[in-house]
């Protein structure tokens, strides 16, 4: 009683200020010691030659050096190629699942199952994606080349997957297709969910066929869900090291060497942390452009 | 009246075909979906050199469960390994839960200074590749002594993680403000608002948001990777890796191990999916 009775002389103000940064505390604690200071740390290692081992009292400002070393990286070169290649699965998936999520929502049987089916992938442990996979990739037993002998292909021809420079990132891109589609088809769903009815129907008086109600209507609709999709798909296409760090170490080679495996690596495994700080800012303007890319284009879309 | 011409014009028949082809069509699909998961299981009851015979035995021929023994027969049982996941879950979806709605009701709901601009900044931390903390994370964990701890897993929960103080955010948005100044007229405290009045109604998002955190704790590799060396520490992921590298070529002990590590999600998942699937579809945009 004398606790509540104290509490009505501060001012409604007062409390709310109270109790708003109460509530916000461990939120904005995590914020300001892990974001806040982590990027001002991390900022500021990114001129050193600080090795991880060595604590970072020993780094020494190097200051640009590590931004010159970048220019003559031939690893650098091969990690921001596969990465440019990978983000091409982005537009794929979400072009696929939006075929997919607009033929489900019409009348079919036990959609709920079938939808669960394609969001099963998302749900399941990269480490088992990664060894299964490995296993039905395998060069001469696996059954995706025992099905494609199967179908004709000479022994000679079938692709080597996993184990060769030339498809192992094909391989990596067909199962991260395989696992994210899941989830842009249920964001899909539930954007078409919100489209009335009435936009088909008077297309369909004017004789328009499914493919040109996709195109015309479905896809022009649902541009909304397509624009977060694609923000967030470029995050994490840009961003994706643990996969390709269990699936293939980045190899063979650097076949699939990803700009996020590279700053694991130069951090926590070749100590080389300066520089791996570096590329992490690197990384952080990648992903920067080419959301702005992207952020462009859809006002330029919207005001047409 | 055309609108209804044309919907009676389209004959039963016609429509019922098109209605099969199109299930058979995204029925087969999501068979190709699932077969990777059907290998999986099946390859785990199967002998060393029954793995890779053409065509596909889906039933393997002489079951058994070698795969399976192997999982307990190394120098730490996976049980061990099941026990650090299910406690590291544990702890960090009660972490998630506190920091997520709270902080997402004092942004929906409670007036205070700087609230919106301490949201946008929020909320754009997720433009900021985890990349870029990763390591000053690493040197903070080292400085408090939580590196090889369980800790290092789950201390990251009671922060709040953006996506969830979003979904909550939104959540108790939905609850009108009169509802709330009803209860603070009646001298309720906001904890007890909280509490009692609008926790209740956004069970639905508070259930989304448990599912979608044990999801990403439950399969985590990133972190034990990071922060943990000690074997007996490790959770599951890190362990299946691991003991994938040691098994080498012992497909069915490895496809067990995945078995073992996939059953409790997807036993969940298969059991609420209709739930889960439901409220992700009707949440339309969600990070």
């Amino acid at each position: 009683m004398t606790g509540k009775g104290s509490r009505q002389h501060l001012s409604t103000k007062a409390k709310e200020n109270l109790y708003g940064y109460l509530f916000i505390a461990p939120s904005l604690l995590g914020f300001l010691v892990f974001t806040l200071f982590g990027v001002v740390f991390s900022f500021c290692m990114a001129f050193t030659d600080w090795n991880l081992m060595k604590g970072f009292e020993n780094a020494n400002f190097v200051w640009l050096d590590n931004i010159k070393s970048m220019f003559s990286d031939i690893y650098l070169k091969a990690c921001l190629r596969n990465n440019a290649l990978l983000l091409l699965v982005v537009p794929v998936t979400l072009f696929l699942a939006a075929i997919l999520a607009a033929l489900m929502n019409r009348a079919i049987y036990g959609r709920g199952g079938a939808r669960a089916m394609y969001f099963m992938p998302y749900v399941t442990n990269i480490v088992a994606v990664a060894t299964v996979w490995r296993a039905l990739f395998h060069k001469s037993k696996g059954p995706i080349n025992a099905i494609l002998m199967a179908l004709g292909v000479a022994e000679a021809n079938v692709p080597g997957w996993l184990s060769s420079t030339k498809w192992a990132l094909p391989a990596v891109a067909i199962v991260l297709l395989w696992k994210d589609i899941g989830y842009s088809i249920l964001m899909y769903s539930g954007a078409l969910q919100g489209i009335s009815q009435e936009y088909y129907e008077s297309a369909e008086i004017d004789g328009a066929g499914p493919v040109v109600k996709f195109f015309k209507i479905t896809l022009p609709l649902i541009q909304p869900t397509t624009f977060l999709l694609t923000i967030l798909g470029i995050i994490s296409s840009l961003q994706m090291w643990s996969f390709v760090q269990i699936i293939t170490m980045g190899g063979p080679g650097t076949a699939t060497y990803t700009l996020g495996l590279y700053i694991y690596r130069s951090s926590f495994i070749t100590y080389r942390t300066g520089y791996g700080a570096a590329l992490s800012w690197l990384l952080c303007l990648l992903v920067m452009i080419f959301t702005a890319i992207r952020w462009r284009t859809e006002k330029d879309y919207t005001n047409e | 009246m055309i609108k209804v011409n044309k919907k009676t014009a389209h004959k039963p028949g016609s429509s019922l075909a098109a209605k099969v082809l199109l299930t058979a069509l995204i029925w087969g699909l999501g068979i190709v979906m699932v077969i990777p998961f059907v290998w999986m299981l099946s390859t785990s009851f199967k002998g060393m050199n029954e793995v890779f015979t053409f065509p596909i035995e889906w039933i393997p021929p002489s079951p058994t469960l070698k795969g399976y023994r192997a999982l307990f027969s190394g120098s730490v049982s996976f049980f061990v390994y099941f026990l650090n996941s299910a406690k590291v879950a544990v702890i960090a979806l009660f972490g998630t839960f506190f920091s997520c709605t709270l902080a997402g009701y004092a942004y929906a709901k409670i007036n205070f200074f700087g609230r919106n601009k301490i949201f946008m900044m929020k909320l754009m931390t997720t433009m900021l590749p985890g990349m870029v903390t990763i390591l000053p994370t690493y040197m903070i964990y080292s400085k408090l002594s939580l590196l090889n701890t369980h800790a290092a897993l789950w201390i990251g929960s009671f922060c709040g993680g953006t996506f969830g103080v979003f979904l909550m955010r939104q959540a108790f948005l939905t609850i009108p403000d009169s509802l709330v100044d009803a209860a603070k007229v009646d001298g309720a405290s906001h904890l007890r608002i909280y509490w009692s009045v609008a926790l209740p109604n956004v069970k639905t998002s508070v259930s989304t948001l448990l599912f979608m955190y044990f999801l990403w704790t439950w399969n985590d590799y990133e972190k034990p990777l990071l922060y943990l060396w000690s074997n007996k520490l490790y959770t599951l992921p890190l362990a299946v890796k691991q003991f994938s590298d040691d098994q080498m070529q012992n497909y069915p002990a490895i496809m067990a191990a995945n078995i073992f590590m996939l059953l409790p999600v997807m036993i969940f998942f298969i059991s609420c999916q209709k739930f889960f699937v439901e409220s992700l579809v009707s949440s339309g945009i969600k990070g």
